[in-house]
């Protein structure tokens, strides 16, 4: 019988077993992460000098209010009308417009990485594709639809760690992905953490075909490298909005509830 | 260079003492949440989510000193996010291997690491949190209370769950053992 005053050692003895050493790709990425990862601003601490500086400060404050005024002002005359949104983030795949001239001049490029948009930059790792040890079957239904392929999806609600998300993949015929899966003979999909930079510990992710089976999505989990009983499962989803939003219509043992086009 | 003039420099942007920093402690973070979790990729997300949300929250530690007690604050929150995406594709769980003989207790019975194991993983992540900072970093519930946030009464009431929980599997595990001459 264990009793309240044996039940302590055993927990510290247990637990001062094993000698922990985080690997050196934990805090790698870390500190990949620092230059995107801004600092939440420090309170400001009240100072005895803040006292001497502070009509200081209110002069300087005034006077960029009255130049921003009037810099704002100015604008307005000149004729600029309203703010200027960012343009959405673009789906690979999907059909666009010829670009415009821009009115001014672009801005540069944030280095902020947007979770789960899976928009890192150009130099970052991707996620290599995955080659089956053995042929997979031929998927039923039909590849995906042109206005399918390419849309990118976060899990529903999101499912994030750091500044990185699980981020549902359409991919074409003769993506990358799906060649290594079917030799280009089918449209695929990948779940995957993205950015994926330098390497989520829980990739490679989810893999396999996606097909159109009377109407729905057919997501088949052929390749779950981290939970192989998931291996073979399929979920089926209605493909709502216009492709915007993925709703499973079974209950996806394996798979997420919803998905939301980026 | 202190662990406290790290903290400062940090708190001003510099990643490179950041970088130290992070080295300085991330051993003992990685321990506690692998502890927590009981699960190495787990940990490693967690730890990981954890050592990122220091830095971008550590402009608003007032106190330095305060450093490691605020940093478990931010590893167990981390944790407790880690362990709600178990249920999805992570079966990957590592399992310490073997049956080992394990802690005799005060009347010589002998624990393995499966029971104790078995019995951890019928806990939540709040529960496990707060058995591994009493009995693995040997804070009081009061130091307990303060790195979490919460009430000392809930930290007491967690520990005295928890400890039931763990008891009542270790005994169940007892019992067929006994009945077969085993003790």
């Amino acid at each position: 019988m264990t009793t309240n005053n044996d039940f302590g050692p055993v927990m510290r003895s247990w637990f001062a077993d094993d000698i922990e050493v985080l690997p050196d790709r934990v805090l790698d990425a870390v500190l990949a992460d620092l230059p995107v990862t801004r600092q939440q601003r420090r309170r400001t601490p009240w100072r005895p000098l803040a006292r001497v500086f502070a009509p200081m400060a209110f002069a300087a404050a005034a006077l960029v209010l009255v130049v921003g005024g009037l810099a704002f002002l100015a604008d307005r005359q000149g004729g600029i009308g309203g703010p200027v949104s960012p343009p959405p983030p673009s789906i690979a795949g999907s059909p666009s417009p010829e670009p415009t001239p821009a009115p001014s001049p672009t801005p540069e490029p944030s280095p902020t990485v947007v979770p789960g948009y899976g928009s890192a930059p150009p130099d970052w790792a991707t996620n290599p594709p995955v080659v089956p040890a053995t042929p997979l079957p031929s998927p039923t239904g039909s590849p995906l639809p042109d206005s399918l392929v390419g849309r990118l999806y976060n899990v529903d609600p999101p499912v994030e760690s750091g500044s990185q998300a699980l981020v549902l993949t359409l991919r074409a015929a003769d993506d990358p992905q799906c060649t290594a899966l079917y030799g280009g003979a089918s449209t695929c999909f990948t779940i995957l953490w993205s950015p994926n930079y330098p390497r989520h510990a829980q990739d490679p992710g989810v893999r396999g075909p996606a097909r159109i089976v009377d109407g729905r999505l057919v997501l088949g989990f052929a390749i779950v490298p981290n939970d192989p009983a998931c291996e073979a499962t399929t979920s089926t989803y209605a493909v709502l909005k216009g492709g915007d939003s993925l709703v499973a219509i079974d209950a996806p043992a394996c798979s997420f509830g919803s998905f939301v086009a980026h | 260079m202190d662990l406290t003039d790290l903290v400062s420099r940090a708190q001003d942007g510099d990643e490179q003492a950041f970088a130290a920093l992070a080295l300085a402690v991330g051993n003992r973070l990685h321990a506690v949440s692998k502890r927590i979790l009981r699960d190495a990729d787990l940990a490693e997300d967690a730890t990981q989510q954890a050592l990122l949300s220091i830095w971008r929250e550590l402009p608003q530690l007032r106190d330095p000193e305060r450093f490691e007690a605020w940093a478990y604050r931010v590893l167990v929150r981390a944790c407790y996010s880690e362990g709600k995406r178990t249920r999805r594709w992570a079966p990957n769980l590592h399992l310490l291997p073997d049956a080992v003989a394990y802690a005799p207790d005060a009347h010589g019975a002998v624990y393995d690491r499966d029971q104790l194991e078995r019995g951890f993983r019928r806990l939540s992540v709040e529960h496990r949190a707060v058995l591994v900072l009493h009995y693995y970093l040997d804070q009081t519930p009061d130091e307990i209370a303060a790195t979490l946030g919460i009430p000392p009464g809930t930290v007491r009431s967690r520990l005295f769950y928890a400890a039931r929980t763990m008891r009542a599997v270790l005994e169940a595990d007892e019992r067929p053992r006994a009945s077969e001459g085993v003790r």
